[in-house]
């Protein structure tokens, strides 16, 4: 497998992914229309990476197209609102560990949550899925990119 | 053993919209892959409406297809999670018939209203949803 190269992300924009993990992330649909998907994000080196049922609909779509974009905020209900838009390629990882998670634990944190998930990767139930950003818009001090 | 359904019933999914004042809204770019965005809605008479700038990739995208998502979702904590998802064409609406409620609604991005702004509606009815509570097995 090729390691597909990431766009260069200044030091402010890594800093802010590697903070922040709630994620709107988007996939092709069969029928070519877009979907989102909602979810935990863990950026990390250049790469944003979660983890999912392999029969979900988000992985499913991926194998066919694995053009994505990912929206990451700075959290639930926090004034100013701050994001982050990253469009990619995805692959899926081989592997059984979860992503290591950077920062502070967020306010609303899943241990059994996130127990579940890592026996579930082990059990070969999940699978890692890592983007490689390709593009980059961020909405950070309120300056509109994109 | 099947997973447990944790869908909302179309009521939920809308009484958990009519709470929100922004969505996550992707579009496809020339390519047909997608960009997303984040733009100021609102729910009324089965219909998501939400504004964005006329300058913006979104709207560039939208006005050349028309096919979008709108979500948005909540994680106070983990079986509190929910969330919904709607799929649909977006269609134009005029600057007469945009709702009161969102023409001065600020982008929650730029913390100014749009006068600039383009008004497009999604009819609620092509929905994903999931409401976290709804699990038993924990």
């Amino acid at each position: 497998m090729t390691d597909p190269e990431s766009i260069p992300i200044r030091p402010e924009i890594d800093a802010f992914l590697k903070e922040h993990r709630r994620t709107f992330f988007i996939t092709i649909r069969k029928d070519g229309t877009p979907t989102i998907h909602p979810m935990t994000g863990l950026y990390d080196e250049g790469r944003l990476r979660y983890s999912s049922y392999k029969t979900s609909a988000k992985n499913r779509n991926i194998e066919r197209d694995d053009r994505v974009c990912s929206l990451v905020l700075n959290g639930y209900d926090v004034e100013p609102m701050q994001a982050v838009t990253l469009k990619g390629v995805t692959r899926i990882l081989e592997g059984t560990e979860m992503p290591r998670r950077q920062g502070p634990a967020p306010a609303a944190s899943n241990e059994s949550g996130a127990r579940r998930a890592q026996a579930a990767i082990q059990a070969g139930r999940r699978a890692i899925v890592e983007i490689v950003p390709s593009d980059l818009a961020e909405f950070i001090d309120q300056a509109r990119g994109g | 053993m099947p997973r447990e359904s944790i869908t909302m019933t179309l009521d939920d999914a809308t009484a958990f919209l009519q709470g929100r004042t922004w969505v996550a809204l992707a579009t496809l770019e020339p390519d047909g892959s997608p960009w997303a965005d984040i733009v100021p809605s609102l729910l009324q008479q089965d219909r998501l409406f939400f504004k964005l700038p006329t300058g913006s990739r979104s709207h560039a995208n939208i006005q050349r297809d028309q096919n979008v998502c709108c979500a948005n979702d909540q994680y106070p904590t983990y079986y509190e999670i929910k969330g919904v998802v709607i799929h649909g064409k977006a269609e134009r609406i005029d600057e007469d018939d945009i709702p009161l409620g969102l023409r001065d609604r600020p982008d929650p991005l730029q913390k100014v209203a749009g006068p600039e702004g383009a008004c497009y509606a999604v009819p609620v009815a092509d929905v994903v949803s999931f409401d976290f509570s709804k699990i038993v097995r924990r």
